[in-house]
């Protein structure tokens, strides 16, 4: 099997961290806009299908776009994955925490 | 091993003894004296998951699976052994007494027929360690006992957490709940194995990725569907008009969207695993530490979906009766 450079791995970070920006701002924005929300209840007829709908499309096909586009340029000697890795944890764990601080005010407001 | 050492952990293993102990006797007086009886049971249940966890962890490294057996790896292994024996044994008595003050049949589920299961196997192994000499000849049937055991413990413990929190055994929040406990265990498993630089497997830390990864989208689906056709239609009401209704409001409201982010970070993980390494020495160390830290970041924030989804179930206990 032929071994991939280390630079393409990195596409993965990547599509993962702007699905999750636009997953989590869909979270927030459909909250606050009830026009948002009925358009995304439309689409399949629930919004929670939606949303999981485009985490399946999204990630996958950005992952799919960023490694084949990599894949034209030379492999870096150090590309630093544990970066990445550490940028899509923080991004993701702002997402998750403001999410949650999110539904506590809408519960006690 | 120097004297130090030895002392070091026998003294180790004494404050886990009473430890276990404390936690057993607590288990006790909880399903004498509280309700939920359950609490008890599972309290115990817990501390026999970790004892088993760390028998599975010292026997993998005896084996020369995980890293290089230490001095000492031998009598962990077989302290914990028996502290496991005893606390399943422990946790099965006291299910029995929780199942008998409800009135109900005592072996009634497969909880029930699991946990008779378990216990049966640990008492072989703790049994067969101590009488039989020769030990070689033991081996393969130990190993085959001890991992049967340790893939047994996530689905018992799915099974109770369900039919603790919703009163009921019932087919899709069991399967949802399993499905969860089985990929925190995939996770622990990828950190087991990228956990140190000389010890990074990474065939079997990809395999237990794509594990997590396909136990995610089947927690998906069934979670999915039985929010869509039972949780949204039926319970969601008596979620919101009971004791709990922030439940509902934050937790439920939080869980739901927040699951999404996991399949993409399992996913990301394991695709690194199976791409990342192009053979270079420097790229496999930077692949190990981006896997471990991903690993312990989906451990963590699983962690936290588990524990609301333990809080929903037990929001809509009372309507319990609305999956009959």
């Amino acid at each position: 099997m032929k071994r991939l450079d280390r630079s393409r791995a990195v596409a993965f970070f990547w599509a993962a961290i702007l699905d999750i920006i636009v997953i989590g701002v869909l979270i927030i924005l459909h909250e606050r806009d009830t026009a948002l929300k009925a358009l995304l209840d439309r689409i399949t007829g629930h919004h929670w299908v939606t949303k999981s709908l485009m985490t399946c499309v999204l990630f996958p096909g950005l992952a799919f776009l960023f490694y084949r586009a990599l894949g034209r340029r030379p492999a870096h000697k150090s590309e630093g994955l544990a970066f990445w890795a550490a940028a899509l944890s923080t991004i993701t764990a702002l997402f998750f925490l403001g999410t949650i601080a999110f539904f506590v005010l809408e519960y006690f407001t | 091993m120097s004297t130090v050492q030895k002392r070091e952990s026998g003294r180790r293993q004494v404050y886990f003894a009473m430890a276990a102990a404390l936690v057993t006797v607590s288990g006790l007086l909880l399903i004498l004296l509280s309700s939920p009886r359950w609490f008890g049971h599972g309290l115990v249940s817990l501390m026999g998951l970790v004892s088993g966890g760390l028998v599975v962890v010292a026997g993998a490294t005896m084996a020369g699976r995980l890293s290089r057996p230490g001095p000492d790896t031998y009598r962990e292994h077989r302290f914990q052994g028996i502290l496991f024996g005893l606390l399943m044994l422990a946790a099965f008595g006291l299910g029995l007494v929780a199942t008998a003050k409800t009135g109900k049949p005592l072996f009634g589920s497969l909880h029930g027929w699991l946990g008779l299961a378990v216990a049966v196997l640990a008492t072989f192994q703790v049994v067969s360690s101590l009488l039989v000499r020769n030990r070689k000849r033991l081996r393969p049937i130990h190993r085959l006992v001890g991992y049967s055991s340790a893939l047994l413990l996530p689905l018992q413990a799915g099974l109770g957490l369900a039919a603790g929190v919703t009163g009921a055994t019932r087919v899709l929040v069991t399967g949802h709940s399993t499905l969860g406990i089985a990929v925190l265990v995939a996770l622990i498993w990828v950190i087991v194995e990228t956990s140190q630089q000389e010890q990074f497997h990474l065939e079997r830390a990809s395999f237990a990725a794509w594990a997590a990864v396909i136990g995610i989208l089947l927690a998906w689906l069934i979670g999915g569907y039985h929010y869509l056709t039972v949780y949204g239609p039926q319970l969601k009401s008596v979620v919101l008009n009971g004791e709990w209704p922030w439940a509902h409001r934050i937790m439920m409201e939080a869980k739901e969207h927040l699951f999404l982010f996991l399949p993409v970070v399992s996913g990301a993980l394991a695709l690194l695993l199976s791409t990342g390494d192009n053979g270079r020495p420097e790229s496999r160390e930077d692949v190990r530490r981006a896997a471990l830290l991903t690993a312990w970041f989906a451990l963590c924030t699983l962690t936290v979906l588990l524990v609301f989804g333990a809080f929903i179930s037990m929001a809509a206990h009372p309507a319990a009766r609305l999956y009959q």
